[in-house]
């Protein structure tokens, strides 16, 4: 289970969320309401994902803190899906995905290629995997980071703000793509804002006042 | 009257104190890079260092190989001319083609050619990495920094310099010889002239060279990564760093060509 332990996140003097507590639902979805544009969303997700640390409290996956966790488990256990970027300008699309299987030796070279191609079927982007990260655009960008957290079967798949620019029919096929991931037993957490689609969520939470409020 | 003393005095202060951060940050940097070397000993990070490694030394290395051979054909040229209008025995051009190609003229060229073509742009690189928070994308994948984008160019470096200063002195040699044999008097053979030339290249002169090569590359691979590194939020951080930058290697490298070559001779 995904939790949070009396987190608070702030940066110099502003204080952007404040004693959050939450038990995440496991192999299901959960979604994260936006309520205001500078809100801490991603700053919570990453909190989530182990890249940044909070101010005080813990985030814990199976009652294990974050920061007891090594590089390649931290790795294997939680992916982090940016909205934005997210991509090494460096590399093409399929060393994006590839590359950070290899150095943690994730998976044998022949099956990585077999993973990517398969998740990019999925997710409709194997025309995109030769390209370089300049030549896409923002919802394409945001499919790749998905389609890296597939790849890798992480425990937990940390999405911000996935639909923004997606078609109606886009949003619904990624709907039954991360219901069947979350049956599978994976804990998603997905962070929505106004306008998005998130009836297909079993948990539902706003961020508001600098706190995490449970709404269904 | 006594202000003037002790602004002075604070201003050195403060420059002293930059310059000391700078040379600590180095330090760390070269620190940090020595870390991450027993990394490389696991197959699965080394196969991901050789792709990288691969791509940096084909761009400092190989792809300089043309401007370099086109300089040090130039310079084989307008050498063998000047010399040859003072000096009639192949041991005198031997020597003197040592003492300035071998030992100062070819570390000094790659050196620059280093700097221009690869330093920076590495430093704009990894100024750009930096500007869109390409490390922290590592990072959310668990992946060093320092391993993906340093290790690479500390090692390439160097060894692209090494690479350059071998072609660099070939290729004056040829052309010296070529220019001699078509265009002046002097009867010079091929293997007289190179057995001339490698009878006075002692293993003392070679390791001087090299020495040359492998902390200039060093040290210019750590200052590109460096400079590159403190880039800031604003697009217009990255043509000052380079500029910056340049201007630091330059002085650097040629203190360092020039300060192994009085310690050495």
């Amino acid at each position: 289970m995904l939790k949070l332990e009396s987190l608070s996140i702030q940066f110099d003097r502003n204080v952007v969320l404040n004693d959050v507590n939450c038990d995440f639902q496991s192999g299901a979805i959960n979604t994260i309401k936006k309520a205001g544009m500078l809100d801490g969303s991603t700053t919570l997700m990453k909190c989530c994902a182990g890249i940044m640390l909070p101010a005080s409290g813990q985030v814990f996956w199976k009652q294990r803190p974050l920061p007891e966790f090594t590089d390649r488990e931290r790795f294997k256990t939680l992916s982090y899906c940016y909205e934005w970027g997210g991509l090494v300008s460096l590399f093409s699309v399929y060393n994006n995905i590839a590359i950070p299987l290899a150095y943690h030796k994730i998976y044998p070279r022949n099956e990585i290629k077999d993973r990517i191609g398969l998740a990019a079927e999925k997710l409709d982007i194997e025309s995109l995997l030769e390209l370089e990260p300049f030549q896409l655009n923002d919802v394409q960008v945001r499919l790749v980071n998905l389609a890296r957290a597939l790849v890798l079967e992480a425990e937990v798949i940390l999405i911000d703000e996935i639909q923004s620019g997606m078609p109606h029919s886009m949003v619904n096929s990624l709907a039954d793509l991360l219901l069947e991931q979350a049956n599978k037993g994976t804990t998603i957490l997905m962070v929505t804002t106004s306008g998005d689609d998130d009836s297909f969520a079993q948990r539902k939470y706003v961020l508001q006042d600098k706190r995490l409020e449970r709404v269904s | 009257m006594t202000q003037i003393p002790l602004s002075f005095l604070a201003g050195l202060g403060a420059f002293v104190r930059l310059r000391w951060a700078y040379v600590s940050d180095l330090l760390g940097l070269f620190t940090l890079t020595c870390y991450q070397i027993p990394h490389l000993a696991r197959h699965s990070k080394r196969l991901v260092f050789w792709m990288l490694f691969k791509r940096q030394l084909y761009n400092t290395g190989f792809k300089a190989a043309y401007v370099n051979c086109a300089i040090a054909t130039f310079l084989g040229v307008a050498f063998a001319d000047q010399v040859s209008t003072y000096v009639q025995k192949v041991e005198n051009f031997a020597d003197l083609f040592v003492i300035l190609v071998v030992r100062e003229i070819a570390p000094l060229i790659s050196g620059i050619i280093l700097i221009a073509r690869s330093a920076t742009a590495v430093t704009a690189e990894i100024g750009h990495l930096k500007l869109n928070d390409e490390f922290e994308v590592l990072e959310a994948q668990s992946v060093s920094p320092t391993f993906m984008f340093i290790l690479p160019i500390f090692f390439a470096f160097p060894l692209s310099l090494l690479i350059m200063l071998v072609y660099f002195n070939s290729v004056t040699l040829l052309a010296s010889w070529l220019y001699l044999d078509w265009f002046t008097l002097t009867d010079w053979q091929w293997d007289n002239f190179l057995y001339a030339i490698t009878d006075r290249l002692t293993t003392g002169e070679l390791l001087i060279t090299a020495l040359k090569a492998v902390v200039g590359g060093v040290v210019i691979g750590l200052v590109c990564l460096h400079s590159g590194n403190s880039v800031g939020d604003r697009f217009t951080d990255i043509p000052r760093t380079i500029s910056a930058s340049t201007t630091s290697l330059l002085f650097g490298y040629f203190a360092i060509c020039i300060g192994l070559s009085l310690v050495a001779y």
